[in-house]
Formats: C-alpha cells, structure tokens, sequence
C-alpha cells in the first residue's frame, strides 16, 4: 500500500514539475523531454505494425500528435539513396504518420542507442522556452521477407510552455509543459 | 602545420580502442564526436566543459589531457585538400591566444545561416538562398530572422511591351500619366529607373504575402561566422560515417574590414 502511494506521488512530482517564475531549469524538464521522445518512438512502432488495427492506428496517431505543440510541425528526412549522395523531404507530422500507418511492417524493433539535450534553454518571444533533444535511434523493420535497418541521429525541437496552476494553498504557481517541435532525422552517409 | 600532420586527437583515441568494442559503442561514439548542432559547434569552440564530447571523454577516457587548441582543430574538416594548414594554425593560434582570447556566443551579432531552397514561383522552380540571422531583443527572447534573400525568380517582372513608356514630356501634364501606370502592371519595369537597385527581399516579401512564392525544399545550411575580427569562416554539416563529422569549418579566409564588408553585400547580400 506504502510502495503504491510513494509510487503515485513519483508520478504527480514527475509530471508537474514547478520552477517559480523566471527561466525553466534544464535539469527539470530534461527527464521529461526524454520521455517525450522515447513516447513518440513507441508510437511509431505501434503506428507502422501489420498487428496493429485500424482504429488502433488512427488513436495513436492522435496520441503521437498530442506529444507535439501541433500536428503541423514537420517532420524532415535526410537520406541516403541506393545511388549516393544525399536527399531530403519534409512532411507534416500528420501526413508522416498517415504515411507509416500504410507501411504494415510484420515486426519492428527501435532501439535507443544514446540521446542529449542542447545546454542552454532560449526564450523565444512568445514567451515560450525552446530547446532541442538530439538522439540516435536503430530502427529495424521486417516485411516478409524484405528487411529494413537504419541508424538516424534525429534532432527534435522542444518547446517549453509556461502555465499557471493554483497549489495546495491556492496560490498560482508557474509549471511548464514539455512538448516536442518540428524534427530532423539524418541518416550518415559513406 | 603540425596539427595536421599529426593528425585529428580523434581519429588516434578511435584507432586505438576500435578493436574492443562492438557496433552500439561505434554508434554512441560517433554521437559524441559528431558536432550535431551549432550550439555544439559553439561550444567546443569555446572549450566550454559541458559540451557533450568533452563530458563523454571524461567518462571514458578520464587520462586523456585535451586543451582549446586541440578540440579547435578537430573543427575543421580534414577532408578539405584546399586548406591551407598555416592559415588554420594562424587562426588557432589568434582565436586562443592566451591574452586576447576569442570566443563564440550564440547571440553575437555577425554571424548568419545561409538556407538553400527550391523555391517555386508561377511554376516555375529554382534554387535560393535565404540568409538568417538571430535577433535578440531586450527581454532576453531572441528568434531568427531573414536578413536576406537571393534566387534568380526573385527580380522585377519583365515587361510585355517594352515601348511603353512615360513621356519625355510628362512634366507638362503634371505627370497625368502615372494614373495609367498604376494599371499597367504588365509593363511596371518600364517606368522604374535603371539604376534603382532591386531590393530583393522586399520583392520576397510581397511574393510570400501574396502567397505567390512557395518554398519546396531546404536542402542545405551553411553558417558565416563573420564576428571575429580579421577572419570569416564558413561551417558545413558533414553528413557522413566518420567520427569528424556534422559541423565543420569548410573554409577560412583572412579579411581586413573593407573586405569583410563586401564579403557580407556579395556573398550574403546585406547591406
């Protein structure tokens, strides 16, 4: 009964972290921000699988939106194409994972192989803070008999929403919400 | 000269463990030395301790001694033939010298990002380039901003007949014409003077807010780093498989203030 309770307070101290007026700390917002990321991944997968149903796709996708400030945001993709060099292309993170949800992989498997966030917070002026988390992700996806793989560093924005909410003693206190931005994805090439 | 004939602090520390280590350790260590963000740049520039590379090198490598100069050398890529070494080593040692250091601060002014693009306009597609640079305003918020503009759709309209023109005698009439000119904006050049030079980013602007241009695609970002005095350097992202890579120096060169100048009207168009 204690470990349950302890456990609930972890979780409310998790997810609403208060940092007074002013600035937002880095280290506060950091756990969070990775949890973000690591969400939308597990989204991905669950977005792209042959297992996952329809209406399964389509409530993901609204929750994989949900991890953003808005699902106009852009997701774009550097990659390497089987002729050399390099390409890109963009596209909202709405018409991404529409994208993946046709792709009906039979197995994938993402794996997190480092991640770090940018030091310094910046204030933008909307009052908003914004910073950005960059990580490595292996991605493996399996299509009968055709196989996928790529290692990508993705670099993701991350904005920081202030917002006021009253505490035990009713008074208004600042808290911040984490939300990731627009997304980068590259893919080194030889 | 000697630093790259010894070759990148890097390239020895990754030769000489490679063996030990499988593929995850070559994935994470190639995050760490990959200068990912400009901020990262910045940082290692500046020999700042918190920069991810450094704080991994301490972990891993805690008896590694590694100072300013080495990690301004591994900012620049090797790969470049064309550099000149003894210009590279006369910059190293001008940026660290021990009385007038030089460091880099992500709200200086001076220093731009230049975004390559394929713009369409009237269906018709071509490559540009916008340059931005980061305003910081009093409240300590700061946010990028196009300073400038360059792509060969961006001009002023051709005209459809080139003979229509206002009147060497309009003055007589008051300039009655001009009523007409305001109509005719097929042949609006006409009426311009030849020597006006074309200010492309207020055409930008216009196109955008008439919703005429679109951008298609970035496929490219270069930074100037022109706040240094006596230097401009450019900074690529290198897109590849080896540990030196993501952003690096891609060219130096040596300028006094007069060409600073014109290196900021004709490669970045600002004024």
């Amino acid at each position: 009964m204690m470990k349950k309770y302890l456990l609930l307070l972890g979780i409310i101290a998790y997810f609403n972290v208060g940092y007074g007026q002013g600035a937002p700390n880095l280290d506060n917002y950091e756990i969070m921000a990775k949890k973000k990321a690591e969400s939308f991944g597990l989204y991905i997968k669950k977005i792209a699988s042959k297992s996952t149903s329809l209406n399964d796709k389509e409530i993901a996708i609204q929750q994989a939106c949900r991890l953003f400030i808005y699902d106009t945001v852009r997701i774009q993709v550097s990659y390497c194409p089987p002729g050399g060099g390099s390409d890109v292309y963009s596209r909202t993170l709405i018409k991404y994972l529409r994208r993946l949800s046709l792709l009906n992989y039979d197995q994938i498997t993402i794996e997190w192989v480092e991640c770090s966030i940018v030091n310094d917070l910046k204030k933008g002026e909307d009052g908003n803070y914004y910073g950005i988390i960059s990580f490595v992700q292996k991605f493996r996806a399996v299509k009968g008999e055709y196989v996928y793989e790529d290692v990508t560093t993705k670099h993701a924005e991350i904005v920081l929403k202030p917002y006021l909410k009253p505490n035990d003693q009713g008074e208004d206190e600042w808290k911040w919400d984490v939300y990731l931005s627009n997304v980068n994805v590259k893919e080194p090439c030889s | 000269m000697r630093y790259f004939l010894l070759g990148f602090l890097y390239i020895f520390i990754n030769q000489s463990v490679r063996s030990q280590f499988e593929d995850d350790f070559l994935i994470r260590e190639k995050f760490f030395f990959e200068v990912g963000q400009i901020e990262e740049f910045q940082e290692r520039f500046n020999f700042d301790g918190k920069t991810k590379l450094l704080k991994y090198l301490s972990d891993e490598q805690p008896e590694l001694e590694i100072n300013r100069k080495d990690l301004l050398v591994s900012l620049f890529d090797t790969s470049n033939e064309s550099f000149d070494p003894s210009l590279a080593e006369a910059f190293i040692n001008n940026v660290n010298d021990s009385i007038n250091p030089y460091y880099l601060d992500f709200y200086d002014n001076g220093w731009y990002a230049e975004v390559y693009c394929i713009f369409e306009y009237n269906g018709n597609t071509d490559n540009g380039k916008l340059i931005l640079k980061n305003q910081f305003n009093p409240d300590s918020s700061s946010k990028w901003v196009i300073a400038g503009v360059s792509s060969a759709l961006i001009k002023a309209p051709d005209s459809k007949d080139p003979l229509k023109t206002l009147s060497p005698v309009s003055h007589g009439t008051d300039f009655i014409a001009l009523y007409d000119i305001m109509r005719d904006g097929d042949n609006i050049q006409n009426y311009i003077a030849n020597d006006y030079p074309i200010d492309t980013l207020t055409c930008f602007i216009s196109l955008v807010h008439n919703n005429k241009i679109r951008l298609k695609q970035i496929y490219k970002v270069k930074y100037h780093f022109l706040q240094i005095p006596k230097w401009v350097f450019t900074v690529d992202y290198f897109n590849r498989k080896e540990l030196s890579s993501g952003w690096l120096i891609s060219s130096l060169i040596r300028v006094n203030k007069e060409e600073k100048k014109k290196y900021k009207a004709d490669i970045l168009k600002i004024y």
